[in-house]
This record gives C-alpha cells, sequence and structure tokens, in this order.
C-alpha cells in the first residue's frame, strides 16, 4: 500500500525556449521604454496597454482555437509565458481571468454562439470577465449561495449579492453562479452559471478597498438582473461541476508560488555578492522550495496538457506554494535587517516590495480555495475523510 | 523509466520488505546483517550502477534513485548507496570489481584525504568522522583529489585506526585514520571530481529519504483510522486531516525535486539540482518527523512500533554527505547578488544546462 501522490517527472520541451526569450525580450523593451518599469508592489495590475500589447504578440487565449480568435499553441506555450511574465510582475490583472478561467470554460460548457460571442474579444484583451463566487455569507462553503435566478419568460431574474469579486469595475461581463432550484437534498444541485452583463439595470458594482488601501476588488449587487435563456453557461442545474473544472485551472498555475517573485528578486540582488553565509542559507532554502513547486507545477502543466484534470495535485500547489510565499515574506523582512539592506535609500524598492508583499500576503492563503480547504481536498485523497 | 528499471523497482520492493522485519532491522543496529546482504547482492543492487564487465547493468542514476528511494521506504540497514557509489567509481576507473560490502571516504571539505610519496610507495593520510558501515566493508575507497579528477585508494578496514561509532538510526558510522598506509589498490579517474562524487552520494542520501518520508506517510495513514479516540477515529478530527495533508504535500514535493535531480546529476549544473533537493528534502524531514510523531501519540515513542526505523534514519541522513545548511549555503551562494531581472532566467534554467 502507499499513499504518495507522484508528480510525474516532466520537462519542457526545447522549442519553449525560444518563445520564453520572445517575452523576456518584449518586457526588456518594456522596461527600457519605461512602459513597465521594476515594480514596486507584488500585487497584479490592471494596464489595459499592457493587456493589448500581449494580445497583438497572441498571448492571451494562447490554446483556443483561432476560429474563436485564438491561436492554438499548447498548454505548456502558455504555461512558459505564464511564468515569464508572473516573474516578471507585469501588469496583466484585466486579461488574467478571462484568459486562465473564462476562456476554458466557455470553451468547454459554452455554446457555438457564446464562443463566438465573446472569446474573440477575450483574445484581444478588450472582453473582461470576471467571477461571481463568493458572496456575503458564502466564502469557503460555496455552495451555500443565496444568490438566485427565477424563471421569467426569455430568460433569468437575479437576485442576489456577490462579494470579493477582483475587478468588477474594470469588467464587461461577470460569470455568476447562483441558485436555479431551491435546496434539496444534494446541496450541489440546482446550482447554475449565468452569463452577466455587468451594464445591465439592476447592477450596482461597488468598491471594496484592501487593506493596502487599493481597489481591487468589489460587491456585486444583483437586482432582479436579467439574464435571457442564451446566456446560461452549460446546462442549467450543472453549475457545481463546472466550477469545481474551472477552480482546477485557477489553483494549478504558478501564481501560487511567483505572487510575491518580485520581493524576492530584488531582495537577492539587494544583498550582494558579499552576502553572509546565514543569508545565503536562508535564500537558499527559499529558492529550494521555489524550484521544487516549479517541478510540481511543470508536472501539472504536463497532466492538463495530456486532458486528465489534476485537482488534487493542484490542491498541493497551491498549499504548498501560497505558505511558501507567507514564510518568504518573513525570511525577506528579517534578511533586509539582519544584513542591512539600505531599504531607505538605495535598496528603496525592496522596502516597498516588502510592505506590500506584507500586506498581501494574508490573502495568499485564502483566495483561490483558502488552505484549509486545500488540506480538506488532499486529506480526501488520503482516504482520511 | 525503462522496462528493466521497473522491473527492477518491483523485484527491489518485494524483496526489501520481506527482508526489513521489524526483527530484522532492530539486529542490524547490533551486528551486520550478512545475509541479508547476499540476498539484496544477488539481486544485483548493489552494483547496478557498475559497466556489465564489472558485474553490473550501467544503470543511469536516475534508476538508482528510484531503486534506494525503495530501499529508504523499508530502511534496508546496509551500504547500498554506498556500495552503489563505490562499485561505479571502481567501473570507471578499471579497478577489479570487489564483491561484499563496500564504502566510501571522502574527507571534508576541511580536511581531504591526501596520498604521498610516488609510485609504489605512495602512503594514504587523512582522518576521518563517521565514516558508513567503515567496519562492515569488504574495501574502503578512499577517494584522494587532485588536480583534476580523484585517486581511488582501495584500502581494508582493518588497516585503518578506527573507532566503532554509529549515528542515531544505529547505523555503523565509523571515525577511521591513517598516517602512512600503503593502499591496496590505486587508480586514477581524470574526469570524475570529488565534487561529483559527493553529489551522487548526496543524490542518494535524498533517494533513501524519499522512500523513508514515504514510509511515514502510510504509517501514519494506516494508524490513523485505526486508533478511537473521543468515540471515533483520530483521521475522521480535522485536526489531524490538516496535519496529514502537510505532511504529504511536503512528501510530494520531495519526490519531485529528488526525481529531477536524478534525471540532471550528470548535467553541468547537477550539483545545483542535488542541492536544492537536499534543502527541500531536510524541510520535508523536519515537516513529517513532527507531524507523523504528534499524530501518533505515545505508540509512535515505542521502540516496539516500527515508526523510530524510518524517522531516526530521517534525521540522521537529513544531514549526511553534506548537511542540510551547507547546501541551502551553496543554492543561495550561486544567486545572491543577481540583478533582480536576471534571477527568473538563472532560475528558470536550473536543471536545463545539459
Amino acid at each position: 500500500m502507499t499513499t504518495e501522490f507522484h508528480f510525474p517527472r516532466a520537462e519542457l520541451p526545447e522549442s519553449i525556449e525560444k518563445l520564453r526569450q520572445e517575452v523576456r525580450d518584449f518586457i526588456a523593451e518594456e522596461r527600457r521604454n519605461g512602459s513597465t518599469p521594476r515594480p514596486k508592489n507584488v500585487g497584479m495590475f490592471v494596464s489595459f496597454d499592457f493587456t493589448r500589447k500581449l494580445a497583438e504578440r497572441g498571448w492571451i487565449g494562447m490554446t483556443w482555437p483561432k476560429k474563436y480568435g485564438g491561436h492554438e499553441r499548447s498548454t505548456l506555450e502558455r504555461y512558459a509565458v505564464t511564468e515569464e511574465l508572473l516573474s516578471a510582475g507585469a501588469p496583466v490583472r484585466a486579461h488574467w481571468i478571462p484568459d486562465r478561467q473564462t476562456g476554458p470554460l466557455l470553451l468547454k460548457f459554452g455554446t457555438e454562439a457564446q464562443k463566438l460571442k465573446y472569446l474573440p474579444g477575450i483574445a484581444a484583451g478588450t472582453c473582461i470577465f470576471s467571477i461571481g463566487l463568493s458572496e456575503p455569507n458564502s466564502g469557503s462553503d460555496l455552495a451555500s449561495l443565496r444568490t438566485r435566478a427565477d424563471k421569467v419568460e426569455g430568460g433569468w431574474k437575479i437576485h442576489g449579492t456577490k462579494l470579493w469579486n477582483s475587478n468588477s469595475h474594470n469588467a464587461h461581463f461577470m460569470i455568476t453562479l447562483c441558485r436555479t432550484e431551491p435546496p434539496g437534498e444534494d446541496r450541489h444541485a440546482g446550482i447554475s452559471q449565468l452569463i452577466v452583463d455587468l451594464s445591465s439595470p439592476g447592477v450596482t458594482v461597488r468598491p471594496i478597498i484592501n487593506l493596502a488601501g487599493e481597489h481591487d476588488f468589489n460587491e456585486v449587487v444583483l437586482d432582479g438582473v436579467f439574464v435571457a435563456d442564451d446566456q446560461v453557461l452549460g446546462k442549467v442545474g450543472n453549475g457545481w461541476n463546472q466550477v469545481s473544472a474551472e477552480l482546477a485551472y485557477e489553483r494549478s498555475g504558478p501564481e501560487r508560488w511567483l505572487s510575491a517573485f518580485r520581493l524576492l528578486a530584488e531582495l537577492t540582488e539587494s544583498l550582494g555578492k558579499k552576502a553572509s553565509a546565514s543569508a545565503c542559507r536562508q535564500l537558499g532554502q527559499m529558492f529550494s522550495h521555489l524550484l521544487s513547486l516549479r517541478q510540481m507545477s511543470i508536472s501539472i502543466a504536463v497532466m492538463l496538457q495530456s486532458g486528465s484534470a489534476p485537482h488534487l495535485e493542484a490542491a498541493i500547489v497551491k498549499d504548498l506554494g501560497t505558505c511558501f510565499e507567507q514564510e518568504m515574506v518573513r525570511v525577506a523582512r528579517d534578511l533586509v535587517h539582519a544584513e542591512g539592506v539600505d531599504i531607505h535609500g538605495r535598496h528603496r524598492l525592496v522596502g516597498e516590495l516588502l510592505d506590500h508583499a506584507q500586506m498581501w500576503s494574508v490573502i495568499y492563503t485564502v483566495r483561490g480555495g483558502a488552505k484549509e480547504i486545500m488540506r480538506g481536498v488532499i486529506a480526501r485523497g488520503l482516504g482520511l475523510r | 523509466m525503462s522496462e528493466n528499471t521497473t522491473m527492477l523497482i518491483e523485484a527491489a520492493g518485494k524483496m526489501f520488505a520481506d527482508l526489513c522485519t521489524r526483527q530484522a532491522l532492530d539486529a542490524a543496529e547490533s551486528a551486520f546483517p550478512q545475509t541479508m546482504w547476499a540476498d539484496i547482492e544477488a539481486g544485483g543492487f548493489p552494483a547496478m550502477l557498475a559497466s556489465e564487465s564489472d558485474g553490473g547493468i550501467a544503470a543511469a542514476p536516475s534508476d538508482a534513485v528510484a531503486v534506494l528511494r525503495v530501499a529508504g521506504r523499508h530502511s534496508v540497514p546496509l551500504p547500498l548507496a554506498e556500495t552503489m557509489v563505490a562499485r561505479w567509481l571502481m567501473s570507471e576507473a578499471s579497478v577489479a570489481p570487489i564483491a561484499g560490502p563496500l564504502t566510501i571516504a571522502l574527507g571534508s571539505e576541511t580536511q581531504r584525504w591526501q596520498l604521498k610519496g610516488r609510485g609504489r610507495n605512495r602512503t594514504l593520510h587523512g582522518r576521518e568522522d563517521a565514516v558508513a558501515w567503515a567496519r562492515d566493508a569488504k574495501s574502503i575507497v578512499v577517494i584522494v583529489p587532485k588536480a583534476k579528477g580523484v585517486v581511488l585508494c582501495m584500502v581494508e578496514p582493518s588497516r585503518f585506526e578506527s573507532e566503532a561509532r554509529r549515528n542515531i538510526a544505529g547505523e555503523p558510522r565509523d571515525r577511521i585514520a591513517a598516517n602512512g598506509i600503503v593502499p591496496g589498490a590505486v587508480a586514477a579517474l581524470d574526469n570524475i571530481s570529488i565534487d561529483k562524487v559527493l553529489c551522487m552520494a548526496a543524490l542518494f542520501r535524498a533517494a533513501l529519504s524519499v522512500g523513508a518520508l514515504g514510509q511515514v506517510l502510510d504509517l501514519c495513514v494506516k494508524y490513523t483510522p485505526e486508533r478511537i479516540q473521543f468515540g471515533r477515529p483520530l483521521s475522521r478530527l480535522q485536526a489531524i486531516q490538516q496535519q496529514l495533508a502537510v505532511l504529504a504535500g511536503s512528501v510530494a514535493a520531495s519526490a519531485a525535486i529528488t526525481e529531477a535531480a536524478g534525471c540532471t546529476v550528470n548535467q553541468l549544473d547537477g550539483k545545483l539540482m542535488v542541492a536544492v533537493a537536499r534543502s527541500r528534502v531536510a524541510d520535508a524531514i523536519d515537516t513529517a518527523t513532527g507531524i507523523a510523531h504528534q499524530v501518533h501519540g505515545a505508540i509512535g515513542f515505542a521502540r516496539e512500533y516500527m515508526l523510530h526505523f524510518s524517522t531516526r534514519r530521517l534525521w540522521a541522513w537529513r544531514d549526511e554527505y553534506g548537511a542540510a545548511v551547507a547546501w541551502r549555503e551553496f543554492v543561495g551562494r550561486t544567486f545572491v547578488g543577481t540583478p533582480a531581472d536576471e534571477l527568473w532566467p538563472a532560475l528558470a534554467a536550473v536543471g536545463s544546462n545539459g
């Protein structure tokens, strides 16, 4: 008997290096011409200009069919581009969720008309989707959601409130998870995904300022918002299964261990070649975690490429990756003081990143599935529940 | 992994499980298990890295990693990793194979072994702490660095001044010293550095550790559903489930990076991947042994229960063939001071520098 989870050894094909270099050259040019300077913060930020440039290069919707505006490249090619953008701290917020989640979801469950309507715009970086999952009283326990859609002639009327919606204030649409039947014995039944046009009457998007003083997430109130029948995504009542598939995309990417990479990068530079043995040990420990996570992420990318849905493996990477990033912030804080990094002068950038990462890191183990939920998924995989 | 390797690993799993009973492991902490060695040697495992003409199968390091992972799972109380390294080096240097258990003596970074004099009158000088199974080896392969490569000196253990000691897992780790021994055989190896030998030995410790970590996880997953407290199995308690999920994650990460290090050890930056693996494995050892003993409660502290055979080995192996702190320092030193925008390309290239 063995209960170990296996991440098969996987390597990215040599051919990807060329694409990787193209992304690096693009970022280097952005740095040179001042459009995208070295970031002072670890969050993902919105730049429609940057999003447009990526779309022009074919780096949004990379894996989708050409007839929907995609570029028919491999999952592994997309993975490499993702790594490059995240490690550079690129401002990819605007299109990140539609590219990562909405697109694959539409491709898997959408009607032909929905695919033709939305995917080309997403790939062009002009059509922005946000996700509508959490509610004031439904976070980790998502199935307890109360937003409901009542059947009316030609469509549905939605009543409810969605909360913690990242980027909804910049978005045109929101895929809204709601009850289309009252909760019964199977609490996962009777849930559906509806595509809400955020410019519809009855939609109110209110900013929620985070503890860093930034406007990233929102409250979206839906007060009798009409959604036509042809804007139901997938099957009515199949929302829970659809959202589970969506979360596998959300959890498995390198964003789970590259969110705070800019802090590590600037810190590593600031310590200089003559850093103490103790600093090198702590830094080495962090790099070792990062490279191990990368090995696992590449393994997952290969699994996704071959068509499997490694949700358990994704939960492991998410749990390990987000905990690593929190630990990294703690190590960085000690290191700047132990090594006398001049965070108020020459290395101000390190200080700014450190403060920003300190604030953002608390959410790493919450968003996209709290670590306790991830660990519950893993425990189920071990056969303990 | 080739079909041959898969067969080899299946054979190893069955053989090691049969041989490594609790009684056998206990006994091995006071006397060398000769018959167990004979069985495992007959299975072809210790010589697997040697060429076919030297009694091996010219296996890849990644195959040895896979076999050692199985050995680690079953706490095989033998110098399997050491003999693999020794037989590989001897084969590379065209030294006639020696059957039986072997070990290696690398010295330390501050005190390497030295050969003095010329030709047949060359004599071996040096001392080393904690040489694995020195007393039980048919021959100790002492590795002396030279300007380019190493010199292998084959010396019978009885010729050293020695003190018999053991690590916390009860495995022989002897202190040996030589002040002018004439080695039995001497052979130069120009294309293998002492660093490379250390890497291979260190990689093999990681492989053994990953196996033992898997065993620790299995014991927890088997024990907690059987143990009833508060009217239900421990495994039904969320506090326990959460801990075991953390344990499983660190085991999976260690396995993934060690497997990768096994595939890249012969590349130019092979040492870096080994160092990364050793650092990650050390963290997993700290996490896993702590959680495993906590969820087992008092029984895990009892000699009669199997857990300690794995956890004591893990604590010992964590810092053998380079301590975890030394491997971490090597990784950190490799990158520290790198300009911020060059760090990612440098990290992403690790393990792909053929």
